[in-house]
């Protein structure tokens, strides 16, 4: 049964989501299983109405060069779809995810016939457009430092758990993949998470990352 | 030391010539597909608009109102940092779209556009061209695809950014500016964008004075020879081994 009440359909009228509603599929996968691979031929749209989902890619020699956190709402493949080009990202779960699938020929079938549907995944892109741009002035000219500790700050916000003494992120991210989110080196981010944790901002717990209230008006 | 020419292909394949501007040559390929008299119904949502050189057309977190298509002229388009700096996102050229994401988020502008030369545009409202888009899907469609593209290349200037040097970024931006803006002469290509060094600097994220350096030792090189606002391009398979192309070099202009 595909909820009608999600955010991800903002702006749609009931008749367009009753289209939407007909062709798509609902999936779901549980936390570490993939949902496609860097390179796999283009399957369609996903829309992630619950859970958390990371996307990764490697560059041509392996390194991991991109990491991005997708919660509700998101649009998955939306790019690729339209260009009909190999997944640029390989898509994971990071907790168990609840997914709207549309395949490659129900997209292009309602999209050529329904503009509604092209103008809210534009919409979406435009969005994500915007976010990236933003990034790019941050990551061109604000020190590594800074950038982690935003980056713990939003994730803290956006994915983290509360508790009694601070937001707790609790996702499976190596040192690595917090280098790529970031795009700084993995050596700068041991080095910044152990600073934090000195002057008291975090407390680290293997993988998970505990940043403390007192962090807050940092 | 042989000079190499070479011609690079636009990446942009013109649209058909909407706006009836004279000089002209053609308005964004996503309008490619539409009658004539689809095109004629395009035609009167545009309002011809004027701007001289080093003029603003909108400022960064100014309301937003619709899009622009350049007839003629360059527009950059620049985001600001924190403090002075400031990020040029693309240079935008004629046949091109200018703030076409407004279509979509309907608020404010995202960055600051200014002329880099007299230029001459049309404005379309942003409801309006709404209503034609829904009434034109292939029309969508293309656009989807543009804003799609335009957001591939803009995830690869965000690893290029993190892990790429200085010089590889200046090699790059300036063979993109060579295929999109690139003049071939005697000795080379002269990219005709009239950009300053800080222009260039606020292109690939570094500081005006490691631009300048940068220029300097490619010159050495003799991979470009540098003139007062321009550039020429002396040995593009030189360059082109500094900068080292992206995984999915952009398809869009991302410059």
């Amino acid at each position: 049964m595909i909820s009608t009440s999600v955010q991800l359909f903002a702006g749609m009228t009931p008749e367009k989501i009753e289209v939407i509603r007909a062709a798509a599929h609902l999936l779901e996968h549980p936390a570490g299983s993939k949902i496609y691979a860097q390179g796999d031929p283009t399957d369609g749209l996903y829309c992630l109405c619950q859970g958390l989902i990371k996307e990764i890619s490697l560059n041509s020699e392996g390194h991991l060069r991109w990491v991005r956190l997708l919660g509700p709402g998101e649009l998955l493949g939306s790019g690729e779809s339209l260009c009909s080009t190999p997944q640029a990202q390989t898509a994971i779960a990071l907790r168990q995810s609840q997914l709207i699938w549309l395949s490659q020929e129900e997209f292009k079938n309602i999209a050529t016939e329904h503009a509604d549907l092209l103008l809210w995944v534009a919409t979406h892109m435009a969005h994500q457009l915007c976010r990236l741009r933003t990034a790019l002035v941050q990551r061109a000219y604000t020190e590594s430092a800074v950038r982690l500790t935003e980056a713990l700050h939003h994730v803290a916000k956006e994915f983290g758990t509360v508790t009694e003494r601070g937001r707790l992120i609790d996702l499976d991210l190596s040192r690595d993949e917090w280098a790529a989110l970031v795009g700084i080196a993995p050596e700068t981010v041991s080095r910044v998470l152990h600073q934090l944790a000195e002057r008291g901002v975090i407390e680290l717990h293997g993988r998970r990352i505990l940043l403390l209230n007192s962090a807050r008006s940092l | 030391m042989a000079i190499k020419r070479v011609v690079l292909q636009a990446k942009h394949p013109k649209g058909p010539l909407i706006c009836g501007s004279e000089g002209c040559a053609g308005c964004s390929w996503i309008f490619q597909g539409l009658s004539e008299s689809d095109q004629q119904e395009l035609q009167k949502l545009m309002r011809p608009v004027r701007y001289e050189a080093d003029e603003t057309i909108f400022h960064e977190g100014a309301p937003a109102f619709g899009f622009f298509i350049i007839c003629q002229g360059q527009v950059k388009l620049v985001k600001q940092g924190s403090g002075a700096k400031r990020q040029i996102l693309k240079i935008i050229g004629p046949g091109e779209l200018l703030g076409e994401e407004n279509i979509f988020n309907g608020k404010a502008h995202g960055a600051s556009a200014r002329t880099l030369e007299p230029t001459s545009a049309r404005f379309v409202k942003r409801e309006e061209f709404l209503d034609f888009l829904k009434r034109h899907p292939q029309v969508a469609l293309q656009l989807a695809e543009k804003i799609a593209r335009e957001l591939q290349g803009f995830q690869a200037k965000l690893i290029e950014v993190a892990y790429e040097g200085c010089r590889a970024r200046l090699a790059r931006i300036l063979l993109a500016l060579a295929r999109e803006y690139g003049a071939e002469e005697k000795e080379g290509l002269r990219i005709t964008a009239k950009l300053t060094r800080n222009d260039l600097a606020e292109m690939a994220g570094i500081s005006t004075e490691t631009a300048i350096r940068t220029l300097t030792e490619l010159e050495e090189r003799r991979l470009i020879r540098l003139e007062r606002r321009k550039i020429c391009i002396l040995d593009q398979d030189g360059l082109e081994e500094l900068a080292a192309a992206l995984p999915g070099e952009p398809t869009e202009n991302v410059l």
